[in-house]
């Protein structure tokens, strides 16, 4: 899952930015707490939008 | 000449999260649990020894401003208590090397926090102390 940073205070990185977990190294405890505190928002996936087939008029 | 070292610049990263702008003061206790090894034969007491390795006792105390704001030191700090977590303390905020070494506590324990400790006309300021871990120090 990817996560947009959403403060200043994320080591190494910037408000913005879009990060995984593998991008903090093992310096972090839990995700979920970075979350809780407002340093990391995650990136919800959007699901495209349903397609309608229009089948060409005769 | 002697030298001293007047921190001013150092830099605190907790899980992750910088709060070097919200810490006034910080201590690294890097201890090897000291085992008696005296035995018949001495005539003066020993510790340790080539063959004998005693556990490590760190510990990081740090004192922070508080701040309730948005990712700031409450809100990063209150999730923490009760778990074991990684601090990182440099000297400076310059590279690492060997005049500015980096400290890494990792699996260290935050046993208690006091979200309110304030007095009237005083800024509110807390101290966390995070006990055990292992404690490693780079220079490169």
């Amino acid at each position: 899952m990817d996560y947009e940073v959403t403060s200043n205070r994320l080591n190494g990185h910037t408000r913005g930015d879009i990060i995984r977990e593998a991008d903090l190294g093992d310096l972090t405890t839990d995700l979920l707490f970075l979350v809780q505190a407002g340093h990391l928002s995650p990136l919800k996936v959007k699901k495209s939008a349903k397609t309608i087939d229009i089948d060409p008029q005769e | 000449m002697a030298t001293t070292t007047y921190l001013s610049n150092p830099t605190l990263t907790i899980n992750s999260v910088d709060l070097q702008d919200q810490c006034t003061s910080a201590t690294i206790n890097y201890v090897y649990e000291q085992l008696e090894t005296t035995a018949f034969g001495d005539t003066a007491r020993k510790f340790g020894g080539s063959a004998v390795t005693s556990l490590q006792n760190n510990s990081i105390e740090v004192e922070l401003f508080q701040s309730y704001a948005s990712s700031e030191t409450e809100q990063t700090v209150f999730s923490l208590v009760g778990v074991v977590t990684t601090l990182v303390l440099k000297p400076t905020s310059a590279a690492v090397s060997a005049t500015n070494p980096s400290y890494t506590l990792t699996g260290a324990y935050l046993e208690s926090h006091t979200p309110i400790n304030a007095s009237l006309g005083e800024l509110s300021t807390i101290t966390l102390t995070f006990a055990g871990g292992v404690l490693t120090k780079a220079t490169s």
